[in-house]
């Protein structure tokens, strides 16, 4: 079986609560995972007291007791950067010409300092894959650094080539991550690739050879193409329906700082197939969701010219509302796992004393949580009703 | 000058010297004797000189992954050297270019010397830092393809400077000189290094030599737009693979070099062993100094020729190895180690970061089996088997893959006479 179509099938699975994992082991969500780093507490200590940069630090890593050695780890994040928990980004092949660990040269091991449930980020990505959506496969683990307990952390695949491959079919197309820069939602910038690369779009393949004609053509389609023929036209580079499920899972699982953003556009990856202008967005980033139990379903569509131009076709905003009709019941069915992920992680939480939050704030929050999870189905209905067809 | 000009003109110079007639007996005056201009009245000499090798590379039993190996398998032209050098009564001079080398290398040797006698030689301009003697051996007349690791990784290169050097009774070699630093086109590059080299000849079969260079490396300021790059020297095997990365350092750099060449017959038996140390102040993840950084390499050879070999001499700083014109054919083999670690305690974590306080020691052996011909004046063919082990496996070509590794290396090489 394919990975993709195992996956989608575990995502169904997972979204039923049981404890069936067909992806990698180390991301089986249903196991607390144990993870460590062992490095010179020197090193360590520069990693925290510098952690607004990407200096690479040797050290060796387990997770749950499979070792591997000589990778390089930094401090990573945006606004998650943090000197007293650090998110960290192992590069497993940094030292170690093309060394892999579970055939990945990355991992990403997220400090969730953001988010005090710890939850939103695999709770939000299960919706996406609930959707058909790919996004990364993420799990719970506690963190040891020098046998020394940091923490409960996400431990998340990263988006590089064997996530193109296993969940895409090709990896030989441009990816780019979406690097904040300043507000923007689409608009066209002209043709100079300077103007969209390496902010807002950073290449993360084909660095060396890159032609951003594919990208900057999108873009000014997005921008120019008239209003008569902008659906067939955009549809020569994006899947529609997928590309509004993306967005209508967004605004289900009330997302604040996505591809709709209280700031512009952010938190995502989009992909061009190789040898075609076709593009997809991959999610990234998922701890600033589920804010309002009545987050409105159309909240900033006009900030960005692709999702208001397309929402403006009667078709078009019928598929979409057709698909936020289903995100909302995939989000009430995340409730079991809610409740399955907590009684995982807990100890480990109230036990992370790096964590911004205290214990108390973490049982409130993921009651908080559960409420607005428990909520959000009735309120996207009341709202997909009275919405203009 | 483009790679094609340069194969030019060592072609046109070699079509040159086909037809020159041996000459009994000189006339006065000024005369051509094949490619050299002479007058041996007024004691003038000046001679075009060069060489161009062409080089194959093939990994039998293994496959190569990307960016692991730093030469192409085809090195067309691996070198292409053209110059002249030349004499008249006490200056010598000799200028050489390789149009083949990417960025500032072109210029080879370039100086200009007064002699007052053998053992007293003043020599000014780019030449070759003297340290461990296959290094300063000419890429053209080394016994295998590759030079040895311990040379290719921790030897220092050419730069801008001065040397006073001769021979005293063919018992005593001496190289001393300051130099602008230890390598004009390094990135790597030390400032201001001092560099001196003795080879003495106990008896006349055998040579026995020690070299030491020091000069201080500046570490590039720490830029949050521009990281800097690691001065420190990396581990390159005899296949192309670099198992060992640069580091950053920064301080005294030391090398101590120590040879010997026995000859006997036709067998020649040489060893030559290389140490580099760099210091690293301030190059700690909290800018702390660390160990200094050593590598240490060695190599063992023997080389059998199937001619009687002339006595070698050193002139112009290089090994005059053989009467290479009448075809012998040499069968060689080299053993090599080449192993980096630092000089502090092994304790803690022992990491493969370029800012590691305890080096992760790494190392890697290399055998070498040659096969040379010298075809006629002009050629030379070789043939080189290397057999690589690794038993480490963070440090193996092909990742996780331990054990032997085989290279296959073949060499054309043209040279002026």
């Amino acid at each position: 079986m394919r990975r993709s179509t195992s996956l989608a099938v575990l995502g169904l699975a997972v979204l039923a609560a049981a404890p069936a994992w067909a992806g990698d082991p180390i991301f089986n969500p249903n196991v607390l995972h144990e993870t460590r780093i062992v490095m010179d507490p020197k090193d360590w200590q520069s990693l925290r007291d510098n952690f607004r940069t990407n200096q690479y630090y040797a050290a060796n890593l387990s997770v749950d007791n499979e070792v591997v050695e000589q990778v390089g780890i930094r401090s990573r994040g945006k606004g998650s950067r943090s000197g007293e928990k650090p998110g960290i980004t192992v590069d497993v092949n940094k030292y170690v010409a093309s060394q892999t660990f579970h055939g990945y040269k990355s991992i990403v091991i997220k400090n969730s300092v953001q988010d005090a449930t710890f939850l939103r980020d695999p709770l939000s990505f299960m919706v996406f894959e609930g959707m058909g959506i790919a996004a990364p496969q993420t799990s719970q683990t506690r963190l040891t650094v020098n046998d020394e307990y940091w923490g409960l952390y996400t431990l998340t695949e990263d988006i590089t080539k064997p996530f193109l491959r296993a969940r895409l079919g090709e990896d030989s197309g441009n990816l780019y991550k979406y690097e904040y820069g300043d507000v923007y939602g689409f608009e066209y910038k002209g043709d100079d690739p300077k103007a969209y690369v390496p902010v807002p779009f950073e290449a993360k393949t084909n660095e060396d050879h890159l032609d951003t004609t594919g990208l900057i053509t999108f873009i000014r389609t997005i921008n120019q193409a008239p209003d008569a023929t902008f659906v067939q036209d955009i549809s020569a580079f994006i899947d529609i329906p997928t590309f509004l499920t993306y967005v209508a899972v967004e605004n289900a699982i009330a997302e604040n700082d996505g591809f709709l953003g209280y700031a512009g556009m952010n938190n995502f990856y989009i992909y061009q197939y190789g040898g075609r202008n076709k593009f997809v967005l991959i999610p990234w980033d998922k701890n600033t969701t589920f804010v309002d139990s009545s987050w409105p379903i159309f909240q900033r569509v006009d900030t960005n010219v692709l999702a208001r131009r397309l929402l403006n076709d009667p078709a078009q905003r019928k598929v979409y509302l057709d698909a936020l009709r289903k995100a909302a019941s995939v989000v009430t069915s995340l409730l079991p796992n809610l409740e399955a992920m907590y009684r995982l992680i807990r100890e480990a939480a109230l036990t992370d004393t790096k964590k911004p939050s205290t214990n108390d704030e973490f049982d409130n929050s993921v009651g908080g949580l559960r409420a607005i999870i428990q909520a959000r189905q009735p309120d996207i209905l009341a709202q997909v009703a009275a919405a203009p067809q | 000058m483009r790679p094609a000009l340069g194969w030019a003109a060592l072609l046109f110079a070699l079509t040159a010297a086909v037809p020159a007639p041996a000459q009994t007996e000189r006339e006065p005056g000024w005369s051509f004797d094949g490619l050299t201009l002479r007058n041996d009245r007024q004691d003038f000499r000046l001679q075009l000189i060069g060489y161009g090798q062409a080089d194959v590379r093939s990994f039998p039993d293994w496959n190569v992954p990307d960016k692991t190996i730093h030469h192409p398998s085809n090195d067309f032209p691996r070198r292409l050297r053209v110059g002249i050098e030349g004499r008249w009564k006490r200056l010598a001079w000799e200028v050489e270019v390789d149009p083949s080398n990417d960025g500032n290398e072109h210029l080879k040797n370039a100086y200009g010397e007064l002699r007052f006698g053998r053992s007293v030689r003043l020599r000014g301009g780019n030449i070759k830092v003297p340290v461990a003697r296959e290094w300063l051996t000419s890429a053209s007349k080394i016994d295998f393809i590759e030079r040895s690791m311990a040379v290719d990784s921790l030897a220092p290169s050419r730069d801008w400077g001065g040397m006073v050097h001769g021979e005293v009774h063919h018992r005593l070699l001496y190289q001393v000189g300051v130099f602008k630093g230890d390598g004009r086109s390094d990135p790597t590059r030390a400032e201001t290094t001092g560099a001196a080299r003795v080879v003495v000849t106990p008896i006349r079969a055998l040579d026995i030599g020690g070299s030491y260079s020091q000069g201080q490396v500046k570490a590039a300021p720490e830029s949050a737009l521009a990281p800097p790059a690691p001065d420190g020297v990396h581990g390159v095997t005899p296949s192309g693979f670099r198992f060992y990365v640069r580091h950053f350092v920064n301080g005294t750099r030391r090398r101590i070099g120590l040879e010997s060449a026995l000859r006997w017959a036709g067998l020649s038996l040489k060893g030559e062993w290389l140490r580099h140390q760099d210091q690293r102040k301030g190059q700690g993840s909290v800018f702390d100094d660390l160990p200094d950084e050593v590598g240490t390499g060695w190599a063992a050879s023997v080389v059998w020729t199937t001619k009687k070999k002339k006595v070698e001499t050193e002139e112009e700083g290089e090994v005059s190895t053989h009467s290479w014109y009448k075809g012998p054919v040499e069968v060689a083999a080299r053993y090599e180690s080449l192993r980096f670690d630092d000089n502090g305690p092994s304790a803690g974590f022992a990491g493969a970061g370029n800012r590691a306080r305890n080096i992760r020691p790494e190392q890697a052996n290399a055998f070498t089996g040659g096969l040379s011909w010298w075809v006629g004046k002009w050629a030379r063919l070789m043939g080189n088997v290397i057999l690589e082990r690794y038993d480490d496996p963070l440090i193996t070509p092909v990742p996780n893959r331990k054990g032997n590794y085989v290279t296959l290396l073949g060499r054309l090489q043209f040279q002026l006479p």
